[in-house]
């Protein structure tokens, strides 16, 4: 069984590419555009591991993890938020709402395998 | 299934005959009514199953429910109808001798139904209720059409469509 | 993990513009007095998202102008400073800018940096006095330096571990974890600060030149066999653009956006009201039959001009569902570096024909049947690099996937320069399987064995390619997409399996036969010929009828009794016999007469049906009457064994 991770972003290219690299790794991947989407998909679906970004419309990456974290399943599943901010403040807030880490964007293919199989090992 | 299952409110069924007999199912689940044609005959499918037809693209088995509970004579004639049914994910047609009216009830109108005289096992039965001096069988077509009894689906299937 | 980005510019190019034409109405629209906090919200979004993907995909230009953009825009929406026409008016040309580089980019167009640079300091005049670009250490660059100021050996790590995980190896990161982890991640060895020291460069040192530019050049150019493909939801090919093989997507790009995101049941819908179309317009041709001569002529004239609009309508539309097969074969790269790996074998693969087109459909369902044979390929086939040398071959082996289309279908090819399959292997093999094999076999049908079930040759069972499922399973996957495969093999210089698909799942090329009063489908791909049988050729043996023709016993399945119909003829000699070949053998099937070949459309039956052994589907005929697709393949298991009956024949 692969491991089935849910890429959460608005941005439809950074979406593909995400899906196309994980999938070329042998993941399973679910693609959602947004906070709203992603919870809803991750209510009736357990993913290995969510990627989410954080500005996103209807739904942002901290009140995503943030309204995760209150659901049983995902209580102690990997969680990364994708941010251009790597500044003090957002890692903090994203350690608040309880993400397992994070990642600047813009990343490279490769090391978004790494971290992917860091969270998933 | 009791009246509960009805929520107290008043609701609609579609009453039809087979043979002498007065049945009604949950009109909720009647996508239309048409008349009878023939149908494409499948191999190996036992006898009250007459085939599949053409509904609008889509590929779609009819049953005969007279066959199969041996009421009345299944004859096909111009007067013969076929109810297109709406089952979970399914469409279903079922032949008929003919479509009464459209019978509004309450769930203090129906009465339990008995475990006994009707051609339907209870199981497949909501209950009974008397319209205008003769006794309508309301059918549980959901529980019907999806039963193993009729086969109609693989039960991997089922499995699949009922979440 | 070498990924062509090239294939996600194209989605890029035309969500920018989005952003850009999203950003552009908000501007326009927004209430100085009292600006809405959505709004806003909603164009620093869309600042962001360039930002973003531009960094990723490389697009510096558009990266450096809207990071400033994205400085300003966040002043807004936190309200650190009020909107005003000037600033408006500034960020609208700021827009115009970003639109300028986009088609820089769309076009392959060489950058202009100075251009850049003034787009990028007209911005940042816009910023309110007092806010200057130096409190921002990163302002500069164009994308992703950021400082921390708690640890400041982080500064060029773009991703790292909190608390939680081992990662003193990473070189350069770009992700973080948080700690403590909820029990997802073990062993915690390091802490984050000790780890972050260890992290001592980053990816994007330096700003304009940027190594992520580098990496995507060479990423890009090394895979050239690796084609654009639209993701998910695919980005239609425009029709036009199938028709002209060879020609860049660059250079198709016009100004305007030349594709638009559909969802793909939007798609699907389409495809089937287009089958309708095919339906009616053979009722029609059913109909027109019906007419007295005069009209009848002018019908068919008119029923002609219908029938080209429907095909050419039909194909357009199934073409919007088609796939570069690079969507499979890109995962092949990966799956051949860590099998070699595993096997201690050197092998290079290539692709060639990654863009040839397949239906969606068709590409899902073809991953597992494709991965099984490049397994093979690279366990069983090529040699290890002791043999090749031995064998005076270079240590490297090589296998190769091809993918072309020849009229009506795909063909897709596992090439490999292995040993070969071993003939006296496959014979012994065969016979202790009690296949039936002898050696007068010409190499064809000693091939032909590896398809059958439970064969293996591989003298030791490797968790590679594993025992329980073999090359009767892969024969038996492709067939169910109606298609078939072929292998071919020279000792020494290696195998290569041929698989024939149809380009589209969802329309089959049939012969309509009729039994009795019903009508059925046999796919033409089954078919070898059709006959009424020459009386001396029929032999009968007991209960069953053999048919001698092509210097071979064809066993004759009676449809009428496998459909439970009944038939006008019973006599093999009077009725006609459709000879077919699946995987497993070859038979005739007894019908009363040839209705015709067609193109029929794939219905499924088990949509509100189930499963009927013997039957592949249904389709809609000229009159409207339902027709069952037969199923060659499992009809061919109800069929006596042909080797016992020619034995006895």
């Amino acid at each position: 069984m692969s491991k089935h991770v849910l890429v959460v972003d608005d941005s439809a290219s950074i979406r593909q590419m995400v899906e196309f690299t994980l999938k070329g790794a042998g993941y399973s991947v679910t693609a959602a555009r947004d906070g709203e989407e992603a919870l809803s998909l991750c209510k009736s679906n357990t993913y290995d591991c969510v990627l989410t970004d954080q500005n996103m419309p209807k739904m942002d990456g901290i009140t995503l993890i943030k309204s995760l974290r209150t659901l049983p399943a995902y209580s102690r599943k990997p969680i990364l938020v994708l941010t251009t901010e790597a500044g003090d403040a957002m890692k903090a807030q994203g350690r608040a709402a309880g993400a397992t880490g994070w990642m600047v964007k813009p990343f490279d293919p490769k090391s978004l395998l790494d971290v992917a199989a860091k969270v998933m090992a | 299934m009791t009246s509960e299952s009805f929520g107290g409110q008043e609701k609609e069924f579609l009453s039809f005959t087979l043979g002498d007999e007065h049945y009604a199912v949950d009109i909720m689940q009647v996508q239309e009514i048409r008349g009878w044609e023939k149908a494409t005959k499948i191999a190996n499918a036992p006898d009250f199953i007459k085939g599949v037809i053409n509904l609008r693209g889509d590929i779609v088995p009819v049953v005969d429910l007279r066959i199969k509970f041996n009421v009345g004579k299944p004859v096909y004639n111009e007067f013969t109808i076929v109810i297109v049914l709406q089952i979970r994910q399914r469409v279903v047609g079922i032949v008929v001798d003919s479509v009464s009216d459209v019978i509004r009830l309450t769930p203090d109108m129906i009465r339990p139904a008995p475990e006994f005289g009707v051609a339907f096992d209870s199981r497949y039965l909501k209950g009974l209720s008397n319209v205008e001096d003769h006794m309508v069988i309301l059918v549980d077509i959901d529980e019907l059409i999806t039963s193993k009894e009729l086969a109609l689906f693989d039960q991997a299937d089922n499995k699949s469509i009922d979440h | 993990m070498s990924v062509d980005l090239k294939q996600f510019h194209q989605v890029f190019f035309e969500e920018s513009q989005e952003h850009l034409d999203t950003m552009e109405q908000l501007l326009m629209t927004l209430d100085l007095q009292q600006p809405d906090a959505e709004e806003l919200n909603s164009i620093f979004r869309a600042a962001h998202s360039i930002k973003g993907g531009s960094g990723i995909f490389g697009f510096d230009a558009l990266g450096s102008v809207t990071h400033v953009m994205e400085n300003l825009l966040d002043r807004l929406r936190k309200g650190l400073q009020q909107p005003d026409t000037e600033l408006v008016d500034g960020l609208l040309k700021a827009v115009d800018h970003l639109g300028v580089l986009l088609l820089q980019y769309r076009q392959d167009e060489v950058i202009d940096w100075n251009f850049v640079a003034q787009a990028t300091s007209h911005v940042e005049t816009l910023l309110a006095d007092g806010v200057s670009q130096g409190s921002d250490k990163d302002k500069s660059a164009p994308y992703g330096l950021f400082e921390d100021p708690v640890l400041p050996d982080r500064a060029e790590e773009k991703w790292g571990l909190f608390e939680g995980i081992e990662s003193g190896p990473e070189k350069s990161e770009a992700f973080g974890f948080f700690e403590p982890l909820p029990g997802a991640i073990d062993g915690a060895k390091e802490s984050a600060e000790s780890e972050a020291g260890d992290s001592a460069f980053g990816f994007f040192d330096e700003p304009a030149s940027g190594v992520v530019a580098e990496e995507l050049g060479s990423s890009s150019g090394e895979k050239s066999g690796l084609v654009a493909a639209p993701g998910k939801p695919p980005a239609p090919k425009s029709v036009a653009g199938k028709k002209m093989p060879g020609v860049s997507p660059t250079k198709m790009v016009a100004t305007e956006s030349t594709s638009i995101r559909v969802d793909v049941d939007k798609v699907d819908k389409l495809i089937n009201l287009v089958g309708e179309l095919v339906i009616t317009q053979s009722m029609l041709a059913v109909l027109g039959k019906d007419l007295d001569e005069q009209q009848a002529e002018r019908m068919q004239n008119v029923l002609g001009e219908l029938e080209r609009n429907t095909r050419e309508i039909q194909e357009s539309v199934m073409s919007i569902r088609m796939l570069p097969v690079s969507f499979v074969f890109n995962r092949f790269p990966r799956v051949v570096r860590d099998l070699s790996a595993k096997l201690g074998k050197d092998i290079d693969l290539h692709i060639e024909g990654g863009n040839t087109e397949l239906d969606k459909s068709l590409i899902e369902k073809l991953v597992d049947p494709l991965t099984h044979l490049v397994r093979n390929s690279i366990d069983h086939g090529i040699e290890s690099p002791k043999a090749r040398a031995a064998a005076g071959k270079p240590a490297t082996g090589r296998v190769t996937l091809t993918a072309a289309q020849q009229g009506g279908n795909i063909i897709i090819g596992i090439h490999d320069d292995g040993g070969g399959l071993n003939r006296d292997r496959i014979l012994s093999k065969a016979e202790e399987n009690g296949l039936s094999a002898s050696d007068t076999m010409s190499d064809e049908d000693v091939w032909a064995l590896i398809f059958q079930p439970g064969f293996s040759t591989a003298e030791v069972v490797t968790d590679v390619s594993g025992r329980g499922v073999g090359m009767d399973v892969v024969r038996r996957n492709i067939s169910s997409l109606g298609g078939r495969i072929e292998v071919s093999s020279t000792p020494g210089q290696g195998s290569v399996f041929t698989i024939v698909l149809p380009l589209t799942l969802a329309i089959v090329d049939g012969m309509g036969v009729r039994v009795g009063d019903q009508t059925y489908i046999i796919p033409l791909v089954n078919i070898v010929e059709s006959m009424q049988p020459p009386e001396k050729s029929v032999k009968t043996l007991g209960k069953d009828v053999l048919l001698h023709v092509r210097d071979y016993y064809w066993p004759v399945l009676p449809l009428y009794q496998k459909m439970n119909v009944k038939p006008d003829c019973v006599d093999p000699e009077k009725a006609i016999v459709v000879l077919v070949e699946t995987s497993k053998r070859r038979f005739g099937l007894m019908v009363d007469e040839l209705v015709g070949q067609q193109q029929v459309v794939i219905k499924s039956l088990e949509k509100h049906y189930r499963r009927i052994p013997g039957v592949a589907g249904a389709t809609i005929m000229g009159d409207g009457s339902v027709a069952l697709i037969l199923d060659v393949e499992s009809l061919a298991s109800s069929v006596v064994d042909p080797v016992n009956l020619e034995e006895i024949a």
